[in-house]
């Protein structure tokens, strides 16, 4: 993935840059089709020759595909534009994704999330911080990946580094540790919850609760189920929800410190940082709450933000570069990988606490 | 300074990633509740 965040793009046309985004969009969509063909031509063997073979979903063909072309041949710059259009369509998905959710399962799955998610913030706040203090990372990298592990990986490094005026090295040290912790969790989740014997609505919440970025926790739970997929998208953009408040309250702290703007207007910034496309979600649900769809518009919806995943987890593969991650140094990555082993642990126990609230 | 020289716009601010999701599914409900969008197979 990209760690270029504060390089200035050149301005251009509309129709230019839509121009330049094709051949990038070309290859995720030939990638993540790829994947599919592969799910279906298997199952297909399978069911004609009688034979038991595993359902590896498109997810994992799609995203493994993704790595080995990121991690061999390399991706040519004329895809890259293309393919940084993943974010774009991960959130397309999500916000089309509500339509397969009536409000009262968001209210009520929300509601188990979000005592969840407050538990998880806390925790992991408190030990990413002792582990930046007992690591001594610089002060601000520390909020940083305590902001990171916590919330929602990229996107909230992204927000809180202009918030407390992070150096632009912090911010990258930050993102590779989560991107690397977050393709590593893609795959040790869904092993690790199988081996646990987790029921799917449970381990969609572990997912959502414990990977930090939103593109890796829905794949995640998606390799498990198209059902734990769209838990771990729930639990996912309840914690996305709280962004604003976390980086809010860091900002305050390093201001008093002097190092960071004051904040005038705290309901402005809230709602700045607020993910919109979290607002979204809820409107689409609440829309199919109310009967605005019928069953085949729903389902033509529902199937639209299937697309719209298809190529956002070709677009995980094909952005996750080992050999970039490599380069960011050891110490921030031991501090992730021990925080985030230490996340994955208290927030499967937080799931085993809160199974009884949810459905079998 | 003259008014003339002083009139540079500054350019129109970017649309945030949030923006661009949730107006296209906007787009695509719309084209799908209106009938306009064939059916979406998977």
């Amino acid at each position: 993935m990209s760690l270029a965040i504060t390089a200035d793009e050149p301005r251009l046309s509309l129709p230019r840059r839509f121009i330049d985004l094709l051949p990038g969009l070309a290859l995720l969509f030939a990638i993540g089709f790829s994947g599919k063909l592969i799910e279906q031509t298997i199952n297909g063997y399978g069911k004609a020759h009688h034979l038991a073979l595993p359902n590896i979903e498109y997810v994992l063909w799609a995203i493994v595909i993704g790595l080995i072309i990121a991690n061999t041949i390399g991706v040519p710059n004329i895809f890259k534009a293309g393919i940084r259009t993943y974010e774009f369509f991960l959130k397309l998905g999500i916000v089309l994704l509500g339509v397969r959710f009536l409000l009262g399962d968001v209210l009520k799955l929300g509601g188990i999330s979000l005592i969840a998610v407050l538990l998880e913030l806390t925790i992991s706040i408190v030990l990413m911080t002792w582990l930046g203090n007992t690591f001594k990372l610089t002060p601000k990298l520390t909020s940083l990946l305590a902001i990171g592990s916590s919330i929602c990986g990229v996107s909230a490094i992204i927000a809180a580094k202009g918030a407390i005026n992070a150096k632009d090295e912090d911010a990258s040290f930050a993102i590779a540790a989560i991107l690397a912790l977050g393709a590593i969790g893609l795959f040790a989740f869904p092993l690790i919850g199988h081996a646990l014997g987790m029921s799917e609505h449970a381990y969609g919440l572990w997912a959502g609760l414990a990977i930090d970025n939103t593109a890796e926790a829905t794949a995640a739970g998606n390799l498990w189920s198209e059902q734990a997929g769209k838990i771990a998208v729930l639990a996912k953009t309840t914690r996305n929800a709280t962004i604003g408040f976390v980086v809010l309250a860091y900002a305050i702290y390093w201001a008093t410190r002097g190092e960071a703007q004051t904040i005038d207007n705290k309901a402005a910034f809230l709602w700045n940082k607020f993910p919109k496309f979290v607002l979204g979600f809820i409107v689409v649900s609440l829309a199919a709450t109310l009967g605005a769809f019928s069953k085949d518009q729903a389902s033509d919806i529902a199937n639209l933000s299937r697309w719209a995943f298809l190529l956002t987890f070709a677009g995980v593969g094909l952005s996750t570069e080992f050999r970039e991650m490599r380069k960011q140094g050891l110490y921030p990555f031991i501090v992730g990988a021990a925080g985030e082993i230490g996340i994955a642990i208290v927030t499967l126990g937080i799931v085993i606490a809160v199974q009884p609230w949810l459905p079998a | 300074m003259s008014e003339t020289t002083n009139t540079k716009t500054a350019p129109a601010p970017r649309l945030s990633l949030d923006t661009w999701a949730v107006s296209a599914a906007v787009i695509f409900i719309i084209l799908v509740v209106a009938g306009i969008f064939p059916r979406v197979p998977w």
